[in-house]
């Protein structure tokens, strides 16, 4: 499979689920188990360009497919806009949900550029934080959006 | 009043590993020869265990070992350990069940395995026969004697005490204005979305341990390996990385998990691995609340509280560990309000559940929720506002550092529009009335309250318990002074471990915590605290504090935690105390570094200290203006032929440093659906001085939402037979981002006198005071309806909110 642009293999039992295949075999470990259940989100990873729990995700399914991870969100040490907005607001305390938050996050900036506040709830409704009460999180995104915006109205004016 | 501008946030320093999935949290950790952990868990709430057959393990290559509580009887281990405070009778549980099963989840047979998959298929290998026992799963059940869960024990009574003074029956059968009824908060988890885990490594030369762990407290698991294994503390090496929350159910408790995980490294030489499922998490980690109070207030005509009388019952679950914060209850009953007669007594009884423990608030989220909904009834029954009423009660000039309640209430009618809150109430109920919508309003307001001494005496540092003693914020209310307690063990030893040979339980208390500054050539700045953050922030307020001190940019400032190693005394992060605690202890820390520096500087120049001072990034400055710069730090250290200077603190607040408030609640309530939403939520905060306003706005908001949880979606929920049956995230239901409120906060900040560093306690306040700003609102809505019925016992499920409606 490609994970953040790379091309990846590795031989799995056919039950190993895709989290573990990106944590222990990957070692990509900023993805995290919190429930298995596929009901807290911390597992939340990009396949093929949509979000899902990749503790319901079982690796072979991911085959020959692209999946987008937490590590993959910054260039070199610039941080994603996403990334940058959910600092400075605030918007992770433990850090133990956030690599699944920012991906839910992501997969929603790129359907809907410009999300209302019920938007951006609903499209994090499956990611449970247990630090934040979701304040700081919801206004992250909705600061992410604004820069992710003003990046693209930038990038157009230069072409 | 001083309001609190916005300051600039610009992120926290420990931001940068955790978004980019850099963060090492302990399951992230593979190394060579590891095997993993699992048990065979009770499927019975009490029974026999008959017999448990492995023979079928030996079948499977990827076994390795196996463990049972008979087992675990011949290897000289301490029972789990047992908190001294709060006294209770002493219950004796096996890291693995040995005879009998007490509760679902329980672990009776220890397992390990080469391969993480095949982990789960060993444990259904193991056969156990167990003969079930008759099941105490409720606090009747209990109080009746069901069954008797300890055989040494009389009955299933584990703890009481009370707290008395004046006439209370008198008073109560002459006022004027009486009301009694029964309220209460269910079961709720602590829920850390990171479960429990451990990583241990043995070294058979040194006879040492070296144990990974996601912990509140690397000093408290150390004391408590130490005691249960019988060895010294020196030989088991604790270190905690980053932790993905805790609330409590990671702090001071004990867990069977880590002892077995340490027996079996010392068996095979292996580093062994255990990371809970959530089901597991859910089954065992420690759960709090769970506490019902039958409670009468009485008023004279004027509106003043003249006696209260509450008779707190506690459903504990099983004994053996530290699980009873009912003392923690009393002691916020009494809120900030005047109550001259007063009888307040609590119970708790052993059931045949998961052991209860701290969870966020550890018992002031019960003790004020049962005051604060007793003010809006009786608020009700009078015939007053219910802020109104809050008012006249309010205790007059109580401590110097507490926050004028009556001018948190000013703040909070302006902030709000309280009186536009009341129309559109008003509004919301003409339009359900004229059958145009099925919404009405609710508003209610809760007030987080001084709070007595819980710990009462002997749970100081040795020598400063005296002092503690007569500057405890709440006018001699002290669950454990004042009352009289039951039980086998008295209130003897230090609130933080239960270990006498551990040396650090005896110098530090609860109310302590440790620091050690180092400055390196370069000036680089090193702060190691005995507090252990796991999302507070405190690498961050520790290096602006040290900033602050040292005159360094926090950037040079690297904050360490968690490791024995590096920072042989600690306490750990929870009850609210990093902030003040380990913040003044690096203060201190900081200005004896100072002092240091400069007594070395003033050797090495030939002057007076008090000519020079720090200025500069560390260098030694003229004390007069303009500050020349006579010696810098790597000059200094160069002269001197070292490479780096140190000073430690532990410092003991000598008082109870914490936050008050004042919360409100709007929400809606869709009559057809019993459902409700919250609308609005504010609350008005005297966290002391803030080090770093966005941080403590963090802790308050997430805060709010535990309690909001707990109002009205949490409830660990067992069957008849004891059966957990909230073993997942689907039936156990967290607050989602759909559920929960945008949350303003406005600060009245009064810096405290107790602290070095000004600030209070905030990591609980937020959870403690929203039970009762939740539950008021619901009931002013309800009471729209049906004025006869109220909805007293948290959560508010929807099938209660139907009961209380059609009642």
């Amino acid at each position: 499979m490609v994970v953040n642009g790379e091309l990846r293999e590795g031989a799995v039992e056919p039950r190993t689920l895709l989290v573990y295949f990106i944590r222990d075999i990957l070692r990509l470990t900023g993805t995290h188990v919190g429930c298995d259940t596929g009901h807290c989100g911390a597992c939340t990873v990009l396949m093929n360009g949509k979000a899902v729990k990749s503790c319901l995700v079982l690796a072979v399914r991911a085959r020959n497919r692209s999946i987008a991870t937490v590590e993959g969100l910054a260039k070199g040490e610039k941080l994603h806009p996403i990334q940058e907005a959910f600092s400075k607001n605030h918007g992770l305390q433990c850090g133990f949900c956030t690599p699944g938050l920012l991906m839910s996050s992501l997969f929603l900036l790129q359907r809907i550029p410009d999300p209302t506040e019920e938007e951006i709830r609903r499209a994090i409704a499956g990611n449970i934080c247990r630090c934040t009460g979701y304040v700081n999180v919801v206004k992250s995104i909705q600061a992410a959006a604004e820069a992710m915006q003003l990046e693209r109205q930038t990038n157009s004016e230069r072409v | 009043v001083i309001l609190v501008p916005d300051t600039e946030f610009v992120g926290r320093l420990e931001d940068r590993r955790l978004l980019t999935g850099k963060g090492h949290f302990v399951d992230d950790m593979i190394v060579d020869k590891m095997a993993y952990m699992g048990f065979v868990r009770s499927p019975y709430a009490h029974a026999t265990v008959r017999s448990i057959d492995l023979s079928k393990l030996k079948t499977h290559d990827s076994c390795i070992a196996s463990l049972t509580g008979e087992d675990l009887t011949k290897e000289n281990l301490a029972p789990v350990s047992q908190n001294p405070w709060p006294p209770q009778k002493r219950a004796i549980r096996y890291q693995l069940a040995v005879g009998k099963v007490r509760f679902v989840g329980e672990p009776v047979v220890a397992i390990l395995s080469k391969d993480k998959n095949a982990l789960e298929d060993l444990i259904e290998e193991v056969k156990v026969e167990y003969e079930p026992l008759p099941t105490v799963t409720t606090l009747e059940e209990s109080k009746q004697g069901k069954a008797i869960l300890y055989q040494d024990w009389k009955d299933n009574l584990s703890m009481s005490s009370e707290i008395k003074q004046g006439d209370v029956d008198g008073t109560i059968s002459r006022a004027t204005y009486v009301i009694n009824f029964k309220e209460g908060i269910g079961r709720q988890e602590s829920a850390p979305i990171e479960p429990h885990g451990v990583l241990v490594s043995y070294d058979e030369e040194k006879g040492s341990f070296e144990v990974h762990a996601a912990v509140q407290s690397v000093h408290g698991l150390q004391g408590n390996l130490s005691s249960e294994l019988r060895i010294p503390k020196e030989k088991i090496h604790v270190i905690t990385l980053d932790v993905g929350g805790g609330f409590g159910s990671k702090g001071a408790q004990s867990y069977p998990e880590p002892v077995v995980a340490c027996l079996f490294a010392r068996k095979t030489g292996l580093s062994i691995k255990w990371t809970a499922t959530r089901t597991e998490d859910l089954e065992e980690a420690a759960s709090g609340r769970d506490e019902y109070c039958d409670l009468t207030l009485a008023c004279d005509s004027n509106g003043k509280i003249v006696a209260l009388r509450a008779m707190v019952e506690c459903d504990a679950g099983v004994g053996g560990t530290q699980n009873h914060m009912s003392g923690l209850s009393l002691a916020t009953m009494l809120g900030p309000y005047g109550i001259p007669n007063r009888d307040l007594r609590v119970a708790v009884y052993v059931t045949n559940k998961m052991p209860l423990g701290p969870v966020r608030g550890a018992g002031a989220p019960e003790g004020c929720f049962f005051i604060e909904r007793a003010m809006d009834v009786m608020a009700r029954k009078i015939g007053l506002d219910p802020m109104e009423f809050r008012r006249r009660n309010l205790l007059q000039g109580s401590d110097k550092d507490s926050e004028d309640y009556g001018a948190l209430f000013d703040i909070l009618i302006n902030a709000s529009g309280y009186e536009d809150l009341l129309r559109w109430k008003q509004d919301l109920l003409s339009k359900f009335r004229r059958q145009e919508s099925n919404v009405i309003g609710g508003v209610g307001i809760s007030v987080r309250g001084l709070i007595g001494s819980p710990f009462g005496q002997g749970s100081g540092a040795s020598g400063a318990t005296s002092r503690q003693a007569s500057s405890w914020r709440r006018d001699g209310v002290s669950a454990g002074e004042s009352s009289q307690t039951s039980g086998q063990q008295r209130s003897t030893g230090a609130w933080t471990r239960n270990t006498r040979d551990n040396e650090a339980s005896q110098e530090l208390s609860f109310m302590s915590e440790s620091a050690k500054i180092t400055v390196r050539k370069g000036g680089k700045v090193i702060v190691y605290t005995g507090s252990s953050p796991h999302g507070q922030g405190e690498e961050t307020t520790f290096a602006q504090l040290t900033s602050e001190e040292l005159h360094v940019p926090p950037e040079n400032v690297t904050v360490v935690w968690g490791d024995t190693a590096l920072i042989p005394r600690g306490i750990g992060t929870f009850g609210s105390r990093s902030g003040a605690t380990g913040g003044s202890a690096v203060v201190d820390a900081a200005r004896k570094l100072n002092a240091k520096i400069l007594q070395i500087a003033s050797e090495s120049l030939g002057v007076v200290p008090s000519s020079i001072i720090l200025s500069d990034g560390i260098s030694v400055c003229n004390s007069t203006e303009p500050y020349k710069v006579l010696l810098t730090l790597d000059e200094l250290l160069q002269k001197m032929g070292i490479n780096e200077i140190s000073a430690e603190s532990v410092f003991t607040l000598q008082g109870m440093s914490y936050s008050s408030g004042v919360h409100l609640c709007v929400l809606t309530l869709d009559v057809d659906l019993c459902s409700v939403k919250i609308a609005k939520y504010l609350v008005v905060e005297d966290p002391g001085r803030v080090i770093n306003k966005t941080i403590v706005d963090g802790q308050l908001e997430g805060g709010v939402v535990h309690g909001i949880g707990g109002s009205l979606f949490e409830r660990v929920e067992y069957d008849k037979a004891g059966k957990l049956l909230t073993t997942n995230f689907a039936s156990y239901a967290i607050p989602t981002a759909l559920d929960t409120p945008d949350i303003t906060i406005i600060h009245s900040d009064h810096p405290s006198s107790i602290s070095l560093d000004g600030s209070k306690g905030v990591g609980e306040s937020g959870t403690i005071a929203s039970y009762g700003a939740v539950m008021n609102a619901l009931n002013d809505a309800l009471r729209q309806i049906n004025d006869r019925s109220q909805c007293n016992i948290a959560p508010a499920l929807p099938s209660l909110i139907h009961a209380t409606l059609t009642s």
